[in-house]
């Protein structure tokens, strides 16, 4: 009698492939589907757990585009409070492939948010990235102008991009229910009014999630037909839930819909690799190791295995001097990552 | 009292000043450590003394202080860090590349950046400049640290809005000719404002960050022009007819009663 597990690798197989693993050194958890160069335009975007992968990659000295840089000598953490240097563009953490898709629709012109703008005192937020501007802007037409000098930016971002790196984040957003609108932060988190009669809590389903991001990946693809993407789970649980379930429910759903996505799009196109950051660090091969004390924060460690993994994979060799940027050094970049989500521990009781 | 004033080109300016007030402070003894901003780089604060690293350097010092290749900052009550790129000249370029808040001009290429941020560059920008830095590490040197004041670059003389400037180095003329196109657009206030919020944001309780005396400014971000006409510098006295960034002996006048009433208490 023959079985059809018969002959497979060991890492088909949990007891040889999980517990008898050490978490920091999974082998043969993940078999690129290409090549990324160092020299390859890498386009950054996601969730707050893609900063670490952004800044990972260039301290590698892989060429991840900045469109939006700091100045010169201002220190990293201090710009990451602008949103400069934490993705390819200052448009803060996507944590919906809805927000993307409104994103890269924005960018080429074919998509128009509704009340773009939010007030806190008398300062202005843009809606669609209000934390990249811990102060806002003195005017809601200041703001209008910003937006548009940004999303031309992230034109040329998605234009240029050789690898599009990003991290799916969240399925649950506020959106303004008569236009599907949707935002980064809930109305009142940073800046702006809730109005329970405007504004929707949306709970994103895998065919919803799905179907953003190939419309998004269609309109990258229209200008910029040779990019690829590559795509991650983020392993940090939601903060809070907007949703009627316990956190720890609502956080399986939206990680198995966002893990489940990603899987769909890695099987329906080639030019989708998916990288396991999410089971490198949420599932039982890390026994938990991973997280900090708030069971949500990756830890350094956490983080430090991850990008040994894909380094493993993707490993161009030492970086040579000249194979920076202009020959630069090694960048300073903020050790902390930037997430509004944080934010929402504020309101917990 | 024992003042020890250490600055660049712009103390020539506190010499003549301290020559004209010197007879009504006689129980005060000033020394001056100078050279020009381009031999400043080879100057360090090493062991709480100020050490040339340069022969050009030493020589500066020997001539501006009488003698002396060093300054040794106990032996004093008061160090003035005078100029040392602290001032609003440090952040003039900066409109060439930005533009902030409600500025008019929108001609040419610049990033728009808000205003919090463009004050952080200018907080970054001035936490760098040599005055911060001696500042310090003069406080960092040992057990006796003599008070520590930081005396602004003057700003520009309104001058350069009617002449063409001397100033011919690259950056020189470039500073000078942002703050003209500001002065232009009427958006020169925000690079004042710009300056205002990083020397308020430099200025701790015990080691005190001067401000140039309003009456000699006018529109926020130039020295009036009495106190900038026959101005003076280190590498030529006078200087150059066109010298929009040294003011004068008037000024200089000022500068140091202001220094020495303020330290008097």
């Amino acid at each position: 009698m023959r079985s059809p597990y018969e002959g497979l690798p060991s890492n088909r197989f949990w007891k040889s492939a999980v517990p008898e693993q050490r978490p920091f050194a999974v082998a043969g958890l993940y078999t690129k589907r290409f090549e990324i160069r160092r020299t390859d335009r890498i386009a950054t975007a996601g969730s707050c757990f893609a900063q670490h992968i952004g800044r990972n990659l260039r301290k590698r000295g892989f060429n991840v585009i900045d469109a939006e840089p700091r100045e010169p000598g201002l220190p990293a953490e201090i710009a990451a409070r602008y949103g400069y240097g934490l993705f390819s563009a200052r448009y803060g953490n996507v944590y919906t492939a809805r927000q993307l898709h409104q994103l890269a629709g924005e960018a080429f012109e074919t998509f128009s948010p509704a009340n773009a703008v939010w007030q806190r005192g008398d300062r202005f937020f843009d809606a669609m990235r209000p934390g990249v501007e811990p102060d806002g802007l003195e005017t809601e037409t200041l703001v209008r102008l910003h937006r548009q000098r940004h999303l031309k930016k992230v034109a040329s971002v998605l234009r240029q991009a050789e690898i599009f790196v990003f991290t799916f984040g969240l399925t649950e957003a506020w959106t303004d229910m008569r236009t599907g609108t949707v935002y980064p932060t809930a109305p009142g988190t940073i800046a702006g009014d809730f109005d329970p009669h405007i504004h929707e809590f949306r709970n994103f389903a895998v065919a919803e999630v799905l179907n953003d991001f190939v419309a998004f990946r269609s309109l990258i693809k229209a200008q910029n037909p040779a990019v690829k993407f590559l795509l991650t789970v983020s392993p940090v649980p939601l903060a809070a839930t907007a949703s009627d379930a316990h956190v720890l429910i609502a956080n399986t759903y939206s990680k198995s819909v966002l893990r489940a996505v990603a899987g769909e799009l890695y099987a329906m196109f080639d030019d989708v690799d998916y990288f396991p950051a999410y089971e490198i660090v949420a599932t039982s091969v890390s026994k938990g190791a991973f997280f900090e004390k708030d069971m949500r924060s990756v830890s350094q460690a956490g983080v430090e295995t991850v990008m040994r993994a894909f380094f493993r994979a993707h490993n161009p060799g030492p970086v040579q001097t000249n194979e920076r940027p202009n020959g630069s050094e090694a960048p300073d970049d903020a050790d902390e990552v930037v997430c509004e989500d944080i934010l929402l521990d504020a309101f917990a009781r | 009292m024992r003042i020890c004033f250490v600055g660049n080109s712009h103390l020539a300016t506190a010499k003549f000043g301290w020559d004209a007030v010197a007879p009504d402070y006689r129980n005060v003894e000033v020394s001056f450590f100078g050279a020009i901003a381009t031999v400043f780089a080879d100057v360090a604060v090493e062991d709480g003394k100020l050490v040339p690293k340069s022969d050009a350097a030493k020589q500066s010092f020997i001539r501006t202080s009488g003698g002396r290749d060093s300054a040794i900052f106990t032996d004093y009550d008061l160090v003035i860090l005078l100029a040392l790129d602290f001032g609003l000249w440090n952040l003039l370029d900066l409109y060439d590349k930005y533009r902030w808040g409600d500025q008019n001009n929108t001609e040419g290429e610049y990033e728009l950046v808000s205003t919090g941020y463009l004050h952080e560059i200018a907080k970054a920008r001035l936490t760098r400049s040599t005055a911060i830095r001696f500042r310090n590490d003069i406080r960092k040197s040992g057990a006796r640290v003599p008070k520590v004041w930081i005396y602004p670059e003057p700003m520009p003389s309104q001058s350069v809005l009617t002449e063409a400037p001397a100033q011919k180095s690259d950056l020189s003329a470039l500073r000078l000719e942002a703050l003209r196109r500001a002065a232009h657009w009427h958006d020169e206030r925000s690079l004042g404002t710009a300056f205002a919020a990083a020397r308020s944001f430099l200025s701790a309780a015990e080691d005190i960050v001067l401000e140039q005396p309003a009456h000699t400014i006018t529109a926020d971000v130039f020295t009036q022009r009495e106190f900038s006409d026959g101005s003076i510098g280190l590498a030529s006295l006078p200087s150059p007819r066109g010298d929009f960034v040294h003011m004068n002996g008037r000024f200089g006048e000022l500068m140091v009663r202001q220094i020495l009433n303020l330290a008097a208490g």
